[in-house]
């Protein structure tokens, strides 16, 4: 059961000289949930990018599901909400569904055209991230925390058994990350995805993930919350000032 | 009062015009929205600089500027991926290279006549029976690849890197689009002219796009805004013996016009956002 989903050894990359990875070890496991953090600019967000092959990492090997990242080719089984997701162009035409729907342009291919069973898939989406009300929306008319929902539905359209969340909660209220984490914890524990999550929440995080990573170029520490908490990763990662930075939130 | 459509001519100059009214707006619903509409113009220069070929060397000169927009198209990609934070200007490095490959060309053949006029201003007269069998098989082969390819490019006009995230083979769906592109611009210019060619890309979207409430009605409304425009702009020219380009476009105009006046007066757009941001509120 407990098959590694992501398996990271070695990986480096940069940005011309400047290094942004170094040397990342970190596997997976399916049925986890993964929260990742770190300060600004510490290299989280270019993670999920190699891992979602949008980026060739300078060194070292990315396995998805056993598969060698240039190799992979299954990307319906991973579904990924990027950070700057809500900064699309709001004057685009397309309603919440019409949004939605293109999560199964690659599941469907050239020649298929969606039919009733898309349609389903795309009602049970919006149903599971709670946005069903909002279907024949125009998405860039929705408010911020309606279209990152509206996103993670098209993340969910094409039922991936790997989500990839960068900065979710982002312009989110309380209420609504609240029922956010509910929607993550069903997800895995009824249809048993595997989640990982980059949050700079520290607090809310460690309370809601089964095991924390913490990235600043290198990967500081990959643990259980407990352990995060009782060692000194915090002030490793953060300087001096993550006192600080914890009582903020 | 349509007694002129027994006219051969204007028969062909009408088939030319609906072709041209349905390819422009499928094409450049997908510019407009990827805010590359100037790519539109691009092509046009370069088609003017592929006419100009064709009248210096005897070339027939659709076939001349459909090669030289195919040329452009390479080049173009080629530019943007080297450049890629500066696409805006691989285009603009075009456009100056079409325009002025163009005067070269047409001031070598002295080719100041009406011939050269009727690409620039399109033509009612001037299409014959040659160019209506090319445009035809070109649009046909253009609209083919749009509708196979119509689910990717909504997905890479959205949201470009959610595509290449999902295993869509973005680079290869964008060098295809500009191919069709290139074709659609050459194709339309010998009813609306090289100069306005582009103004029937953008505009009918635009005017479609006050008032659209889904992308599925946006295209719509925009292949019917081309097709009134292309059919009543070819009637006023003919009655009032008028080069088409510039009627066809006004009408255009008229149309985006009377949009944004529907849009105010339905209260679509602007207030409803913060009403929704409003409503994100209270609910969240
Ligand atoms: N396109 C780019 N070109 C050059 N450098 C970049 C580029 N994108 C990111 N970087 C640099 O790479 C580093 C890591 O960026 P990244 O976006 O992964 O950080 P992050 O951990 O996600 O930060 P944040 O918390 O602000 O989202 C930063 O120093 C950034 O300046
Ligand atoms: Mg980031």
């Amino acid at each position: 059961m407990h098959e590694p989903i992501l398996e990271l050894s070695h990986v480096s990359f940069s940005y011309g000289a400047k290094i942004v990875l170094d040397d990342i070890n970190l596997t997976i496991e399916s049925g986890d949930f993964l929260g990742i953090v770190g300060p600004n600019g510490s290299g989280k967000s270019t993670l999920l990018k190699i891992l979602m092959g949008l980026l060739r990492p300078s060194a070292g090997t990315v396995k998805l599901f056993g598969i060698e990242r240039h190799l992979f080719r299954q990307w319906t089984r991973v579904g990924y909400v990027a950070q700057n997701v809500t900064a699309f162009n709001h004057g685009f035409p397309a309603t919440v569904e019409e949004a939605v729907m293109s999560g199964l342009t690659a599941a469907l291919g050239i020649f298929k055209r969606p039919g009733r069973p898309e349609r389903q898939m795309v009602e049970d989406a919006l149903e599971n991230a709670g946005v069903c009300d909002l279907k024949t929306r125009m998405v860039g008319e929705l408010s911020g925390g309606q279209q990152q929902r509206v996103f993670i539905a098209r993340a969910l359209v094409s039922r991936p058994q790997l989500l990839i969340l960068d900065e979710p909660t982002v312009g989110v209220d309380v209420d609504a990350q609240e029922r956010f984490y509910e929607l993550l914890t069903t997800l895995r524990k009824e249809q048993g995805i595997t989640l990982l999550m980059v949050s700079h929440d520290i607090g809310v995080v460690t309370e809601q993930v089964q095991s924390v990573a913490c990235l600043n170029k290198k990967l500081y520490f990959h643990g259980s919350p407990a352990e995060f908490w009782s060692g000194d990763t915090l002030s490793r990662l953060y300087g001096s000032k993550a006192r600080v930075l914890h009582h903020a939130h | 009062m349509f007694d002129f459509l027994a006219y051969t001519f204007m028969q062909r100059a009408f088939m030319a015009g609906i072709i041209a009214a349905i390819l422009c707006p499928t094409i450049g619903v997908y510019l407009v929205l990827r805010r590359l509409s100037m790519i539109g113009e691009m092509f046009a220069h370069v088609s003017l600089a592929g006419v100009a070929l064709g009248i210096f060397t005897g070339i027939y000169p659709l076939v001349s500027a459909l090669g030289l927009s195919l040329l452009a198209a390479a080049l173009l990609e080629a530019l943007r991926r080297t450049y890629r934070m500066f696409a805006d200007l691989a285009i603009a490095i075009m456009i100056s290279a079409g325009i002025s490959l163009a005067v070269i060309l047409i001031s070598l053949s002295r080719a100041f006549n009406a011939d050269l006029f009727s690409y620039l201003f399109g033509s009612v007269i001037a299409i014959t029976a040659n160019d209506l069998k090319l445009v035809a098989a070109v649009g046909a082969v253009v609209l083919a690849l749009v509708i196979l390819l119509r689910k990717e490019l909504f997905y890479i006009a959205f949201d470009e890197e959610a595509a290449r995230a999902a295993g869509i083979p973005v680079d290869l769906v964008n060098s295809l689009f500009v191919a069709a592109t290139a074709l659609t611009i050459a194709v339309s210019m010998r009813v609306v002219g090289i100069l306005l060619v582009s103004s029937l890309i953008t505009v009918p979207v635009a005017a479609a796009l006050q008032v659209g409430r889904s992308f599925r009605q946006t295209v719509f409304l925009s292949y019917v805004y081309a097709l009134v425009a292309v059919l009543s702009g070819l009637f006023i020219s003919y009655h009032a013996d008028l080069a088409p380009g510039g009627s066809i476009v006004m009408v255009c105009i008229i149309l985006f016009v009377v949009s944004i006046g529907i849009r105010k007066v339905a209260g679509i757009g602007g207030r409803h956002r913060v009403e929704a941001e409003f409503a994100g509120c209270v609910e969240g």
